[in-house]
C-alpha cells in the first residue's frame, strides 16, 4: 500500500518537473539562438578587420619608409575605412546590458520590484523600435543578461565579472542592496565599466572614490532617508516634539547610514539619542533591544531596516507594548505587502520613499499605467529608481551615439535628465555633496490599510496620524 | 524596580524563544544521532510549513492555530518520501557508513536548494507573516507581561520535544531507534527491521519540521531564503546540545536563548551570537560528543 502511495506521488512529481525542464528547455533554446547570434557577429567582425590589416601591411611594404604625412594620411585612411565598414555592415542589432539581481536571498522581493521597473523600460523601449545610435547607424533593441546573485556580495562579483569577460557586455546596471554594490564597483572599475546604481544608496559607495559609478537614484544617499520626518518632527510646537530618540539598524551598508544619518539628524534638530543599537545580520530576535529602547525611555523609534527585521521590530513593539510618538522603519513599510501581511499593527508606521506616484514627472504617468497592465499590481520606488536610470541611459546614448562607457560616463555627468522621479543632475563620480536630485525624498505612512504620502505637505495625500495613539487604544 | 521587570520579562522571553530554537533544532538532532543524516534542509523545511500555514489560512480559511493538523501529516510524509528516493539508495551505494555520512551534506544541500527555489517559483519572493487577533497581545501581571504566540511557542516546544524524549525512552520503536543509532549491525543481529526504523526515525525527525513552520509563522516574517540566516544557530545548538540528545538541544536552545535575550538587551546581539559560538567551540574542545552528547 504504502510503496503504490509513494509510487502515486513521485509519478506526480515526476509530471511536474518534466514540465518545468521543458519550460526551461525552450528558454534555453532562445538564449542559445541569441548566443549564436552573438557569435556569428564577433566572427563578421573579425572577417572585417582581417582584410584590413592585409591591406596595411602591403601600405607598408609599399611604401618602404614614408614621409610623415604619408603615413599620418594612410592611418587616417584606415581609419575612416574601418568606420565606414563598420557602419556599412554592423553586425549589431542589440545593446545589451548586464546585471545580477538578489532573485532569491535576503533582498529578493524589493530586488523584483527594482527588475520590474528595468524590464518595464525595456519593454517600452523596444515597442518603438529601441535607441538610435549614431555609432551604428541604425536603431539598436536592448536586452539583458540576468544573473542571480542570492543577495551575496561575493557572488555578484564573480558574476559581474563573468558579464564583462565572458558575455562581453555593452553596458552594466548595478545589483540590489548597497552592501553587494560595493562588492561590484572595485569590478567595474577595474575593467573600466561605468556602474549606474540604482538600488545602492550608502555613503560608503560614493565615499571611496569610485571613478566608474555613480547613484542612478534621487534624493542623496541614505543618509537623507529620514531628513523630511526629522524635520517635520523639528518644526512641531515643542510639547508635540519627541525629545528622546532610539536608533536601531541592521549593521550592514544601508542601515548603518540610515543609522548615522539619523544620530547627525538628532543632533540638528535637539533631539537626545537614548539608545543605539547595530544588530547583525540574522537576528532573531527583536524583543531585548525595543524593550532596551523603551527603558531607556525613548519617544522617537528610527529604524533602518529591510522588510523582516521591520516586521519584527514592529511587532516587538507591540508585544512589550512600547508607544513611541512614532515609529520610522526605512525598506518593509514601503512594500505593497506591507499592509497585508501586517493588518492593523502595520498602521501608523511611517517610512521613507524616494518616489511620488502623483508627481507629473517625465513619463511617470505612462510608467504606472503599463506597470500595472503589465504586472496586475502597483509600482514601488525601487520600479521607479530601475525605470529612471533606463530613461537615463536611453537619453545618454541618443545623445552621444555611442555604447563607449567613457564617453556615456562623461556625458551623464555633465548633464541633466528628465526622468519619472524629477531631474536629476550627477556631478563629480564619488563626490557626495554633488549627488542631490530634488524634489527628494517622501515620507509615507500606513493609514488603514493604505499608503499615504505625508510629507512634505505639497505632495502629501494625508496628514499625518500623529502622534501614533498607543497599542492599548488601538483595536 | 522597572529594571527589574525588564530583567524578568526578558528572561521569560529567552525561555519562550529558546524553546522553539530548540524544536527548530530536534529535526537536525534526530537525524544526525540516529542514521547520521547531515539535514541542511530542515529550515527550509520549516519555512515551507511556514507557507503551508499561510496557504491553509488564506485559501482554504483554516484558522492557524489548528493548522499543525496538515504540516505535521505533510512533513511526515515528504520525509518518508525523501528516505525512500534519497536515504535508502545512497546507503545502498556508498561503501562505508563514513561515506554516507559525508555525502548526505551535498545530498541535502541540494534538496534544500530544491525546496528553496520551488518556493520562490510557485509563491515568489514576497514576504510573507501570519497576523492574527492574537499577535503581540499578551497575558500581564503587574509589569510582567507574557505575549500569548510566544508563550504557545513555549507550551509547544516543550512539549514535542517531551513528547519525543518519551517517545525514544519508553516505547518500543523508541528503543529499537536508539539502538540503531548505537551499532546498527548489532541492532539488525537482534533481529530488528532496519529499514523500517529507518523510515520511521526519518519522517518523525522531518515531521518536528511541520510544528516548529506552524509555530514559526507566528513569530517570524517568512520568504524562500528565510532558512539561510538560521541554518549557523542551529547546527551550533545541535553540536553544542550533543548530537541526538532530545534533553540536551532543549537546554542548550533555551541557554542560548536567555543569552540573545539578556545580552541583546544589556550589550549588543552581535556579542551574544560571539558568545554562543565560542561556547560551541569550547564545548567541542572538550567534550566533543557535546554537554549531554552519549548517543540517543
Amino acid at each position: 500500500m504504502m510503496s503504490i502511495v509513494l509510487i502515486i506521488i513521485a509519478i506526480i512529481t515526476s509530471g511536474g518537473a518534466l514540465y518545468y525542464v521543458s519550460t526551461v528547455s525552450s528558454q534555453v533554446r532562445t538564449l542559445s539562438e541569441d548566443l549564436k547570434g552573438v557569435s556569428d557577429s564577433l566572427k563578421s567582425v573579425s572577417d572585417c578587420v582581417l582584410p584590413l590589416s592585409e591591406t596595411t601591411l602591403e601600405i607598408a611594404e609599399k611604401v618602404g619608409a614614408p614621409s610623415p604625412e604619408l603615413a599620418a594620411l594612410a592611418e587616417r585612411l584606415i581609419a575612416l575605412e574601418e568606420t565606414m565598414e563598420e557602419i556599412r555592415e554592423s553586425p549589431k542589432d542589440y545593446i545589451v546590458f548586464g546585471r545580477s539581481l538578489a532573485f532569491t536571498g535576503k533582498y529578493a522581493k524589493p530586488a523584483l520590484m527594482a527588475h520590474k521597473g528595468w524590464e518595464l523600460w525595456m519593454k517600452l523601449v523596444n515597442e518603438k523600435g529601441g535607441i538610435y545610435v549614431k555609432e551604428y547607424g541604425k536603431k539598436l533593441l536592448v536586452k539583458s543578461i540576468y544573473y542571480d546573485d542570492e543577495s551575496d556580495p561575493a557572488t555578484a562579483a564573480e558574476l559581474y565579472r563573468k558579464l564583462i569577460e565572458v558575455d562581453k557586455v555593452d553596458l552594466l546596471v548595478g545589483p540590489y542592496a548597497s552592501a553587494v554594490n560595493y562588492a561590484v564597483q572595485s569590478i567595474a572599475e577595474s575593467y573600466g565599466y561605468m556602474l549606474p546604481i540604482t538600488e545602492g544608496t550608502s555613503t560608503s559607495l560614493y565615499k571611496r572614490g569610485m571613478q566608474y559609478s555613480f547613484m542612478c537614484g534621487p534624493g542623496g544617499v541614505a543618509t537623507y532617508y529620514s531628513y523630511p520626518f526629522m524635520e517635520w518632527l523639528g518644526a512641531l510646537p515643542a510639547e508635540d516634539q519627541p525629545s528622546k530618540v532610539a536608533v536601531l539598524a541592521e549593521d550592514s551598508a544601508f542601515p548603518i547610514t540610515v543609522y548615522e544619518g539619523v544620530i547627525a539628524q538628532s543632533e540638528e534638530f535637539g533631539f537626545e539619542v537614548v539608545y543605539k543599537e547595530l544588530y547583525p545580520k540574522g537576528t532573531t530576535d527583536y524583543v531585548p533591544m525595543v524593550t532596551a529602547a523603551k527603558d531607556a525611555g525613548a519617544d522617537l523609534l528610527m529604524c533602518g531596516t529591510y522588510f523582516p527585521d521591520a516586521a519584527g521590530i514592529v511587532r516587538a513593539a507591540k508585544e512589550v507594548d512600547f508607544n513611541p510618538k512614532a515609529i520610522l522603519c526605512t525598506v518593509g513599510p514601503t512594500l505593497p505587502e506591507w499592509g497585508p501581511e501586517l493588518g492593523a499593527d502595520g498602521d501608523y508606521i511611517y517610512s521613507s520613499s524616494d518616489w511620488d506616484p502623483g508627481a507629473p514627472t517625465f513619463g511617470n504617468e505612462e510608467m504606472i499605467t503599463r506597470f500595472r497592465e503589465e504586472y496586475d499590481t502597483d509600482p514601488d520606488y525601487h520600479t521607479a529608481r530601475d525605470y529612471a536610470c533606463g530613461q537615463i541611459m536611453e537619453a545618454a546614448i541618443m545623445a552621444q551615439g555611442t555604447l563607449d562607457n567613457d564617453e556615456l560616463l562623461d556625458h551623464i555627468l555633465q548633464t541633466s535628465f528628465e526622468t519619472v522621479i524629477g531631474t536629476l543632475s550627477i556631478g563629480d563620480v564619488g563626490e557626495l555633496e554633488h549627488i542631490t536630485w530634488p524634489p527628494g525624498y517622501v515620507i509615507v505612512q500606513w493609514q488603514e490599510g493604505e499608503v499615504e504620502v505625508v510629507i512634505p505637505s505639497a505632495v502629501a495625500t494625508a496628514d499625518p496620524a500623529y502622534p501614533t495613539p498607543s497599542w492599548g487604544e488601538r483595536p | 524596580m522597572n529594571e527589574l521587570f525588564s530583567f524578568v520579562n526578558l528572561v521569560i522571553n529567552g525561555l519562550m524563544i529558546g524553546s522553539l530554537y530548540a524544536l527548530m533544532t530536534l529535526g537536525l538532532t534526530l537525524l544526525f544521532g540516529v542514521m547520521g543524516v547531515i539535514n541542511v534542509a530542515q529550515v527550509d523545511l520549516i519555512i515551507l510549513s511556514a507557507y503551508i500555514v499561510y496557504w491553509m489560512l488564506h485559501l482554504y480559511g483554516l484558522s492557524p492555530f489548528i493548522s499543525f493538523i496538515v504540516t505535521v501529516p505533510v512533513m511526515f510524509l515528504i520525509g518518508m518520501i525523501l528516505e525512500k528516493s534519497l536515504i535508502e539508495p545512497l546507503q545502498k551505494r556508498t561503501r562505508s557508513h563514513g561515506e554516507f555520512v559525508r555525502m548526505t551534506l551535498p545530498v541535502f544541500f541540494g534538496v534544500a536548494m530544491v525546496f528553496r527555489h520551488s518556493m520562490t517559483a510557485l509563491w515568489t519572493g514576497d514576504y510573507r507573516a501570519i497576523t492574527t487577533h492574537l499577535t503581540g497581545k499578551a497575558f500581564n501581571f503587574a509589569l510582567i507581561r507574557v505575549p500569548i504566540l510566544r508563550l504557545l511557542c513555549l507550551v509547544g516546544s516543550t512539549s514535542i520535544v517531551g513528547l519525543i524524549y518519551l517517545y525514544l525512552t519508553k516505547t518500543k520503536t523508541g528503543k529499537q531507534i536508539r539502538a540503531l543509532s548505537q551499532n546498527a549491525v548489532a541492532a539488525k543481529i537482534v533481529g530488528i527491521n532496519v529499514e523500517r526504523i529507518r523510515l520511521i526515525s526519518f519522517a518523525i525527525g522531518i515531521s518536528t519540521a511541520g510544528f516548529a513552520g506552524y509555530l514559526f509563522s507566528f513569530i517570524y516574517t517568512f520568504f524562500p531564503g528565510a532558512a539561510g540566516e538560521w541554518v549557523p544557530l542551529l547546527f551550533c545548538i545541535m553540536v553544542t546540545g550533543g548530537l541526538g540528545c532530545t534533553e540536551g538541544t532543549l537546554v542548550v536552545g533555551v541557554i542560548f536563548g536567555l543569552l540573545d535575550s539578556v545580552i541583546g538587551y544589556y550589550y549588543t546581539m552581535a556579542l551574544s551570537r560571539v558568545i554562543v559560538f565560542i561556547t560551541m567551540l569550547l564545548v567541542l574542545l572538550f567534550r566533543p560528543r557535546g554537554i549531554f552528547g552519549r548517543g540517543l
